[in-house]
């Protein structure tokens, strides 16, 4: 017993004696790292051609989905490249398998559009006009054509935020910040503990007067589950910095509604008064705060700002802070910088304005489908696995 | 062969052994090194036709930056109602 122990104990010891045992333990640890590299190597290759694959697979099914187009619902298979795509096209969805040449099956969906979002939205910034595109520095100058317009009968029927969770009437905040404060209605946001704001199933909302984005903190959280279009029957008031946390998009339409007038607050005074200019009116009517401008800080605000959320101004955008958009912003006629006020454009994505959609705007040029997105379990049907938000009803063309 | 010759082939051959597998396994790191580099360009070259899947059309002249270049596999710009297109074509 004792000399087995012995023996197994000076192994290593005998095994030192010559060196060719080392050498082959140093020999199969250097294969084993060598595979071991390999391995890596491999497996991060493959993470790559799967990628690419998946890339393919997405232009291809992109590719066969506008070649069939939306109007004829039905299934067709369309060789594409390397590809074998099996479109079906539904009412409201098209649905794109793509088998691959080495058999695998990605799948897509897209939601069928009614058309495309106006030019407009495909900037960082756009205006009619082509000073305020100087005074961003950045941003398009487009024509009346480009400019999004509402869907008049998708507003009308839209619930008002007064009657609508998320949302109160606020009496005193105008008069907090507004010498005078406003002859309107004014609201806020009344957001639950979770932040989320409640979106109705057209996706648009009219807010009967003037709204306030304010925060004790500052930074003011919204959470959308679906894209949702607050149209604001007055004017827009950001006094704190807006962070919109999605899924869904918010756009805040500023609006000059009938018997209200737009104009530029040369004097930043907050209401209309002696040297400020008319917007689109050959007198002024209405209450003295006036519609369809966006205010950007107040008279003795100090912070930054910054907005997240899709902006159109039927009126004037008035800058009395630093502000920095992170989504597109519209403005039909000009910006108004006041005192330390500057506008410019953060990092934000343009809207792919020919395969997006946002609800209540009037769409131009034909249906088709919409951007795709993968669905990630194969086995599922494509239409179970279609998100809601996918499936916004049709707006006419014009 | 006596004892010490006995050694030395030992020693010579354990040497061998040694340096078979350190330059076995250097051969490896630098063919390992040469992958992931050939790998993170055809990253970039799938980021650029991400970009280029996402942009509008204008940029066709940017496609030549990766034609060809994912597998050898040919890409073309198409158009259907206005909206423009990249579509892969099958390899040559």
């Amino acid at each position: 017993m004792r000399s087995v122990l012995w023996r197994v104990v000076a192994a290593p010891r005998r095994w030192a004696d010559s060196p060719l045992p080392v050498a082959v333990l140093g020999l199969v640890a250097c294969l084993l790292a060598g595979v071991v590299q390999v391995a890596g190597a491999l497996a991060r290759a493959e993470v790559v051609r799967r990628e690419v694959v998946a890339e393919l697979a997405g232009l291809a099914a992109n590719a066969a989905a506008l070649e069939v187009g939306v109007t004829m619902p039905g299934r067709r298979t369309v060789v594409v490249g390397e590809h074998v795509v099996d479109v079906e096209v539904g009412g409201r969805v098209v649905a794109c398998a793509v088998r691959g040449r080495d058999g695998e099956v990605a799948r897509f969906v897209a939601p069928v559009l009614a058309g495309a979002l106006p030019a407009a939205l495909a900037h960082r910034f756009a205006s009619l006009d082509p000073l305020a595109v100087a005074t961003v520095g950045e941003g398009a100058v487009v024509t009346v054509d480009e400019l999004p317009q509402l869907a008049a009968e998708v507003v009308a029927a839209a619930p008002r935020a007064d009657r609508w969770a998320g949302f109160r009437r606020d009496p005193a905040v105008a008069l907090l910040r507004l010498e005078g404060g406003t002859e309107r209605e004014d609201h806020v946001f009344a957001l639950d503990e979770a932040g989320t704001l409640p979106v109705p199933p057209a996706g648009v909302l009219v807010v009967p007067g003037h709204l306030w984005l304010t925060s004790p903190s500052g930074v003011l959280r919204l959470g959308l589950e679906r894209d949702l279009v607050v149209v604001v029957e007055g004017n827009l008031y950001v006094a704190a910095a807006l962070v919109v946390d999605g899924p869904g998009r918010l756009l805040v339409w500023a609006r000059v509604p009938t018997g209200q007038t737009a104009f530029a607050d040369r004097d930043g005074n907050g209401r209309y008064s002696i040297g400020d200019r008319l917007l689109g009116a050959s007198g002024f009517d209405g209450a003295l705060e006036g519609a369809g401008g966006i205010y950007f800080g107040l008279p003795g605000f100090a912070g930054e700002l910054a907005c997240g959320a899709l902006l159109v101004a039927e009126g004037e955008l008035q800058v009395a802070a630093a502000t920095t958009l992170h989504a597109p912003a519209v403005a039909m006629y000009g910006v108004t910088e006041l005192g330390i006020g500057k506008l410019r454009c953060g990092e934000s994505e343009v809207l792919d304005v020919q395969r997006d959609a946002l609800p209540g705007l009037v769409v131009r040029g034909v249906p088709r489908p919409g951007r795709l997105q993968q669905l990630l379990a194969p086995a599922a049907g494509p239409a179970a696995a279609v998100p809601e938000d996918l499936l916004y009803a049709g707006t006419p063309g014009r | 062969m006596n004892a010490s010759a006995a050694v030395r082939c030992e020693r010579v051959g354990a040497l061998a052994l040694l340096a078979c597998g350190v330059l076995g396994w250097s051969f490896l790191q630098l063919r390992v090194a040469g992958s992931d580099a050939a790998l993170a360009a055809r990253h970039t070259q799938l980021e650029q036709l991400r970009v280029l899947a996402a942009a509008p059309r204008g940029t066709v002249g940017a496609l030549d930056a990766v034609v060809g270049l994912l597998d050898g596999r040919p890409l073309r710009w198409s158009e259907r109602d206005g909206i423009g297109y990249l579509a892969p074509e099958a390899r040559p």
